[in-house]
């Protein structure tokens, strides 16, 4: 992989491919997916409601046990809802990414944005930056500390991002900016660690099972920041849909197009760093669906156009996301797995086929 | 994925503390003959000659004239070891080999270090501290006779159990190292302490089921400083006086329900029916909503299992780490769901804080279930308990947001309560 950069410019599917669906059938066919799984969400738990009763309380007619009420509407429903932004939310910022470093491989966690935003949370956090006088994470939901940690970690994801887009203007190699991501990662990563070991046992508690990534933890009160931070990402993102199509044949090419390349670039280092700092800041690091779900929307719409492919990645960040923590309810008895668990099993055989696909492509 | 492998080992240390060390690894039951505080699991073990003790089930001892036999049984999760210390009296102790798998500790220690705060306790009650010449994680000490001796020097803190400072520790030569080990596949260390030649022993009473029997490990503690008739006397103290409170308790008229812990990053660690916090519940006549649960360590829940069989709980105890309820509260107002919470019913243990945010129930509470006790007892059942002071538990105040609008969260908890 070292010798061989993965160029995707010319195995990407042209712009103009035969689409298998019209796309605007395929969006449909997520938008239901994504509505049945939003519906699963809040009809599946640990505790048994019934789906009938649950349909009569999300309708406001309260039925049987009152805490199944408490259940739909304090719990299952902010959860859902968070899984679904944060979903799209790293699912948008993924896609901007691949195109932007024009490399298949990018992502929020790949690149090390994610552990940008983390070092943000933990300089919020362990050191206490973030105002909050309180020790430990759930700080997050006084409105100041919580704005002040989520902004932590958008400037956390800003910087790493930063410094990957001005490497990536010298390298030419795929593989060498994916290893340099890496390595801002584990810089951001070994700054945690210093932060940790200097920090208070509760702070540290409360940070380390942040990092395992959740989207439980987010409440009613949270999730207008949530919402507003990642539908301005996305929002900024649909913006750039027509240059990234330009993009996706060279900076040259879209600069001869009348593409502002200085403005597009500031665009997406503002919307994903504030996607997936955001999210970090609310879900913890969540590995591979933002690596995973453009890929997937590729697949689905043999398309590079990025008006499709914005809102497919909505959709199916969304849908693959919902499942996700569904399947983290599986166990069942009210045991749960790890988000980031049922994440790395799901996304990190996605990435593999892409790379198998890839190198089998070029060998033929 | 680096910024995940350094706190992974710390993660399995916190989900420990977090369920208060509930990990068990042989059965919670009080020897035969011996009366028990309450009914609970399990069979009477028949009891072995020569044994002194009376509840413990992680080591056992066995004196035989001068020497004292202890054997420590799988004192970490997963552990499938023994260990077998032989405690000789230290002029007889010369000439005698190092057997097999027993070490022999010629007694009584003169320089010994310790990790385990339990075991600093112990020391401090026996009055041998002047024998012991370091600790771990000193900053998080309370004891204010051990944090004198550190900050004259008589002491030396020896870094925590992930930075053990070996060279420091070799610098000591102390004659014994009393450490414990937390689950997991390692051997905690003690291949590495074993190349440093140092000796060491293992502490394994955060295993205990039983409350009694935690505390009962001052014996193992005072056999290595010859001061076994003093531990015998004031573990019958104890002793006694939990099962007296525990037959107060008994005779309460009703079994309020209650709710343990408080939720992290979604994961509501829950501690199973056959763990010490439920024994202790148990005896103080309280209602367990998981008693009947076979768990001997905790439970990973969610928030609505939780909450679906203890939501109606009138106590909670040991929540998360709130100064008050509006603290609580604004870190997540869905903990109003909750009826204890609305009714200001939430105790913690912190009423004796030290330095580094420590607390004394930590480091005390495990050596003292007596006490631990007579605050349950006096928080469930308060007419059974006029007068009492709370050593370690307070109940949380409203704080000052609590005036204000409540949230849709706590109005529609509310209406439902």
């Amino acid at each position: 992989m070292m010798g061989n950069p993965i160029g995707p410019a010319q195995e990407r599917p042209p712009i103009q491919a035969a689409a298998r669906l019209p796309a605007w059938a395929g969006l449909v066919v997520l938008a239901v997916l994504l509505a049945a799984l939003l519906i699963l969400g809040l009809a599946c738990g640990s505790v048994h409601v019934p789906i009938h009763a649950a349909a009569s309380i999300l309708f406001g007619r309260p039925v049987g046990d009152p805490v199944w009420r408490d259940i739909l509407w304090q719990l299952r429903m902010p959860r859902c809802l968070t899984a679904a932004l944060a979903g799209s939310g790293l699912a948008v910022s993924g896609l901007l990414m691949q195109t932007l470093f024009r490399n298949p491989l990018a992502g929020p966690y790949s690149l090390g944005i994610s552990a940008g935003a983390t070092l943000g949370v933990a300089l919020a956090v362990l050191a206490g930056a973030g105002a909050g006088a309180l020790p430990g994470l759930p700080a997050l939901s006084h409105l100041g500390p919580q704005l002040g940690t989520a902004g932590s970690a958008v400037a956390g994801a800003a910087a790493v991002m930063l410094l990957v887009l001005a490497v990536s203007r010298r390298i030419r190699s795929n593989s060498t900016l994916l290893i340099l991501g890496l390595m801002f990662g584990q810089i951001a990563g070994g700054l945690v660690a210093v932060l940790q070991a200097f920090s208070d046992s509760e702070r540290l508690r409360a940070f380390t099972f942040w990092g395992f990534g959740s989207y439980a933890g987010v409440t009613w009160a949270q999730l207008p920041a949530l919402g507003i931070a990642t539908g301005l990402g996305i929002l900024m993102a649909a913006f750039c849909a027509k240059p990234l199509n330009a993009l996706l044949l060279g900076w040259t090419y879209a600069r001869s197009l009348g593409v502002n390349a200085g403005r597009l670039r500031a665009m997406l280092l503002a919307s994903t760093s504030l996607l997936a700092g955001a999210v970090t800041a609310f879900c913890g690091p969540v590995a591979f669906l933002g690596l995973a779900v453009p890929h997937l929307c590729r697949g689905m719409f043999r398309t590079a156009d990025h008006r499709v492919l914005l809102p497919a990645c909505v959709l199916l960040g969304a849908a693959l996301s919902l499942a996700s923590d569904l399947a983290c309810r599986l166990p069942g008895g009210g045991r749960t797995l790890p988000l980031n668990a049922v994440t790395a099993l799901v996304g990190a055989p996605v990435v593999i086929a892409i790379l198998v696909r890839r190198r089998a492509a070029r060998d033929e | 994925m680096g910024i995940f492998s350094p706190p992974l080992r710390f993660a399995a240390a916190i989900i420990l503390g977090l369920s208060g060390c509930d990990h068990s690894a042989s059965g919670g039951q009080a020897k035969a003959g011996v009366e028990r505080p309450s009914s609970g699991h399990g069979e009477n073990r028949p009891s072995r000659e020569g044994e002194a003790l009376r509840y413990a089930e992680v080591f056992s001892m066995f004196r035989s004239g001068n020497a004292t036999r202890i054997t420590v049984h799988d004192p970490w999760q997963g552990a499938h070891r023994d260990f077998t210390y032989l405690l000789v009296p230290r002029d007889q102790a010369s000439g005698r080999a190092q057997g097999g798998d027993t070490q022999i500790v010629a007694v009584p220690l003169r320089r010994a270090v310790t990790l385990t705060t339990t075991n600093l306790r112990h020391l401090e009650d026996l009055g041998v501290l002047d024998a012991l010449a370091g600790v771990g994680s000193g900053r998080y000490i309370c004891s204010p006779a051990v944090r004198q001796r550190l900050a004259d020097g008589r002491i030396r803190d020896v870094g925590d159990d992930m930075h053990l400072d070996l060279e420091a520790l070799v610098e000591l030569r102390p004659e014994l190292l009393f450490t414990y080990i937390v689950g997991g596949s390692s051997d905690g260390g003690l291949a590495k302490l074993a190349e440093a030649r140092l000796p060491a022993a293992i502490e394994g009473s955060y295993m205990e089921e039983n409350p009694l029997g935690r505390a009962e490990w001052i014996k193992f503690t005072a056999a290595f400083f010859g001061k076994a008739a003093a531990a015998d006397s004031i573990f019958t103290g104890i002793d006694s006086s939990y099962r007296a409170l525990a037959a107060l308790a008994a005779g309460a008229a009703r079994k309020p329900v209650v709710v343990v812990g408080a939720p992290f990053g979604g994961a509501w660690w829950v501690p199973g029916g056959h763990t010490y916090v439920a024994r202790l519940l148990a005896d103080a006549g309280a209602a367990y909503p998981w008693a009947g649960d076979t768990t001997r360590g905790s439970l990973n829940l969610d928030l609505e299992a939780v909450l679906a069989k203890a939501g109606g709980a009138e106590i909670w105890i040991n929540g998360g780490e709130w100064k008050d309820l509006a603290d609580a509260r604004a870190q997540d107002d869905r903990y109003a769901l909750f009826r204890a919470f609305r009714e200001g019913n939430v105790w913690n243990n912190d009423r004796i804080r030290c330095a580094d945010g420590g607390r004394d129930f930590f480091e005390t509470g495990a050596t003292r279930p007596d006490w631990v006790l007579a605050d349950l007892i006096a928080i469930l059942h308060p007419e059974l308990m006029p007068g009492h002071v709370m050593r370690w538990y307070r109940r949380l105040p409203a704080g000052k947001r609590a005036g204000t609008e409540p949230s849709a969260g706590a109005r529609a908890a509310g209406k439902n309560g």
